[in-house]
């Protein structure tokens, strides 16, 4: 109940902020190109092409009039037709859309489950020597651009040592397997493309092993590279926030109460010093989004990283406002999640709403 | 004046190592803009298939790329457009997130609601997505232009950073005795905040815009890296990290050579700032 509001103004705002950002685009566009059906047609199109794409699009009315059919059409679906693939760009989506969000999501789970234990080891011992190994590693690591912790895994791994292939989510002689799962609503068939097309739960749903062995083997660099682009952030909250929890009184009172040194450093510090990095969560995800651009693009791994960055190099318009819409939408979304987790979490918090 | 300088510099590695290395940035910058044959002899733009893919060697430090240019001198003539960028970026940022937190802080109410608003609305972009969509759309037309309109797309997804950050100290800054006591000595509101509150900003601006230019590298980077940066055949840190991707696995050092000289400017940033952060004990 108490959470209604906060969705409210949340989902209120998630619209806004996508609202906004075509307003962005479409009155920048409008500005800079004379003849807007250039852009939308891509840059190959033929005179009639233009004059269907400005039918289309309605690209002789005002850009506030081209926006409102753009909204319109966007939530029943029809996201224009890419001139590059030439196909609509929903299904560019479904099929790009669900490799990223694997690979961000285990890149985020990697990232979790290496970056909290080094907080905490970091937090024991403050300017130790781990704990200062520790932040010159992660003073490097956050000034580094995405490519270069993915050029180094690359050459490394793949070209030196072949120990890893260096590109695409699979082996290229296996195939992603026919849409499965499906909900049946009034008589029709919708297949879950968001489960379909991410290859390690496709196959492992499946039971296709060699398939499973082969995107596994696949998504190892890539989501290492991501991992470690922007690496530190939570390793330097965790820290911070155990340093000032472990230094009250309740720990303390733990401790004379003669608890083993783990317990009081499981259980009653770290979880409360676990707050303020679930919040940050969301942020590190949408930096993943954005990191997998560069990332999928070093490693020709088939995401909407590498959609983006393929429509951005031929000028393919369409394609590319509608990822970023979508893009937008999940980072909107994921902070919508953590926002509600902190105040699940969080008692203080949860009376406040 | 000198010698506290030095003393301040000696006990804080941090400042003294990122002041170190921006230092050197720009002099190289400046030296590459003055003639850029003082470093090198080579022409950055000279292109000699006979001398494509050589590896690093006395005669080229960081090899040569794929058409034969010798690396180390085009990463010296794209130093002053990859150096001086960030600073307008961070620069225009600052002064706009200024502009509206002071405004937005100081008189509060409605004004402050929807300023705030808008703000929140930009912060909640994805970046460098935004910046990407925006220069692909104003720079499809315009090519040599793309340059100008990254850095537009920076500034528009980077300034409500300083917005928040400003709107905050202002209302804690508002809350002080002093600026009561200015308001009844008769002073008018921008007198109060040129001569009170814009003082009192300068250090956490100056931390955090210090930090910032780390941050702005990176994208500009990222930006440059998808052919949004300055047009050829002025070199590009980014761009030529792209470029040398496909000659790889034989020629690693066309990319990785720029993405290392990329990676230890936004350490010298990252490093100043945190050197300034201890210095004027911002920790919070």
């Amino acid at each position: 109940m108490i959470f209604y509001r906060l969705i409210l103004k949340r989902i209120i705002e998630a619209f806004l902020v996508i609202l906004g950002e075509l307003i962005i685009i479409f009155y920048l566009a409008n500005i800079a190109a004379p003849n807007p059906a250039t852009i939308w047609a891509g840059p190959e199109a033929s005179p009639q092409q233009i004059q269907i794409v400005t039918q289309l699009y309605h690209l002789n009315q005002p850009w506030y009039v081209q926006l409102y059919y753009y909204l319109g059409n966007f939530f029943t679906g029809n996201w224009g037709i890419s001139p590059l693939y030439q196909t609509p760009v929903i299904s560019l989506i479904e099929e790009y859309l669900p490799v990223t969000l694997e690979l961000a999501i285990i890149a985020l789970i990697l990232k979790v489950i290496i970056e909290i234990p080094l907080g905490v080891i970091s937090a024991l011992r403050p300017n130790g020597v781990l704990d200062n190994t520790i932040r010159i590693t992660y003073t490097v690591t956050r000034s580094a651009p995405p490519f270069i912790v993915a050029l180094l895994l690359l050459l490394g791994f793949a070209y030196y040592f072949h120990l890893l292939p260096s590109s695409y989510y699979m082996n290229p002689v296996l195939y992603l397997h026919e849409p499965k799962f499906y909900v049946l609503l009034f008589g029709h068939k919708y297949y879950i493309w968001l489960i379909d097309n991410m290859p390690i739960l496709n196959s492992l749903l499946v039971g296709d092993f060699p398939a499973l062995i082969s995107s596994i083997k696949h998504i190892i660099l890539p989501s290492l590279a991501l991992m470690l682009f922007g690496f530190g952030g939570i390793v330097r909250l965790t820290r911070n926030t155990m340093i000032e929890v472990l230094n009250m009184d309740y720990i303390k009172t733990a401790r004379v109460k003669g608890l083993k040194e783990r317990l009081v450093v499981i259980r009653h510090a770290l979880r409360n010093s676990l707050l303020p990095t679930i919040t940050i969560i969301s942020i590190i995800f949408s930096g993943l989004m954005q990191g997998s651009l560069v990332v999928e693009t070093i490693f020709n791994y088939y995401g909407i990283g590498y959609l983006i960055a393929e429509s951005l190099l031929n000028l393919d318009t369409p394609t590319l406002i509608a990822s970023t819409v979508i893009v937008t939408i999940i980072v909107v979304v994921s902070n919508l999640i953590a926002d509600i987790s902190y105040a699940i979490l969080d008692p203080r918090v949860r009376e406040s709403l | 004046m000198n010698t506290s300088l030095m003393k301040i510099l000696t006990k804080n590695v941090n400042l003294l190592l990122g002041t170190i290395i921006i230092m050197f940035f720009i002099v190289m910058a400046i030296i590459s803009v003055i003639n850029i044959h003082l470093l090198t002899r080579y022409n950055p733009n000279q292109i000699n298939f006979s001398e494509a893919n050589l590896p690093p060697s006395i005669l080229h430090i960081f090899g040569t790329d794929q058409e034969g240019r010798d690396v180390f001198s085009r990463v010296l003539a794209a130093l002053p457009i990859d150096v001086s960028i960030p600073y307008i970026i961070v620069g225009a940022s600052v002064l706009i997130g200024l502009i509206v937190g002071i405004i937005s802080g100081y008189f509060g109410g409605i004004l402050d609601e929807i300023l705030m608003r808008f703000t929140d609305i930009f912060l909640a972009f994805p970046g460098i997505l935004l910046a990407l969509a925006i220069s692909e759309i104003l720079g499809s037309s315009h090519l040599a232009y793309r340059l100008y309109f990254s850095a537009l797309a920076l500034i528009i997804v980077n300034w409500p950073v300083y917005a928040r950050l400003v709107r905050g100290q202002v209302l804690q800054i508002k809350s002080m005795t002093y600026i009561t006591l200015a308001k009844v000595a008769g002073l008018g509101n921008y007198q109060i905040m040129k001569r009170h509150v814009l003082p009192h900003l300068i250090p956490i601006l100056l931390v955090y815009s210090t930090l910032d230019m780390g941050t702005i590298i990176l994208s500009y980077s990222i930006l440059a890296f998808f052919g949004l940066g300055a047009p050829p055949p002025t070199p590009e840190l980014g761009r030529m990290v792209y470029d040398g991707l496909s000659a790889l696995p034989q020629n690693w050092w066309s990319s990785v050579f720029p993405a290392l000289v990329i990676t230890l400017m936004a350490l010298g940033y990252s490093l100043a700032g945190d050197g300034l952060r201890d210095l004027l004990d911002l920790r919070s």
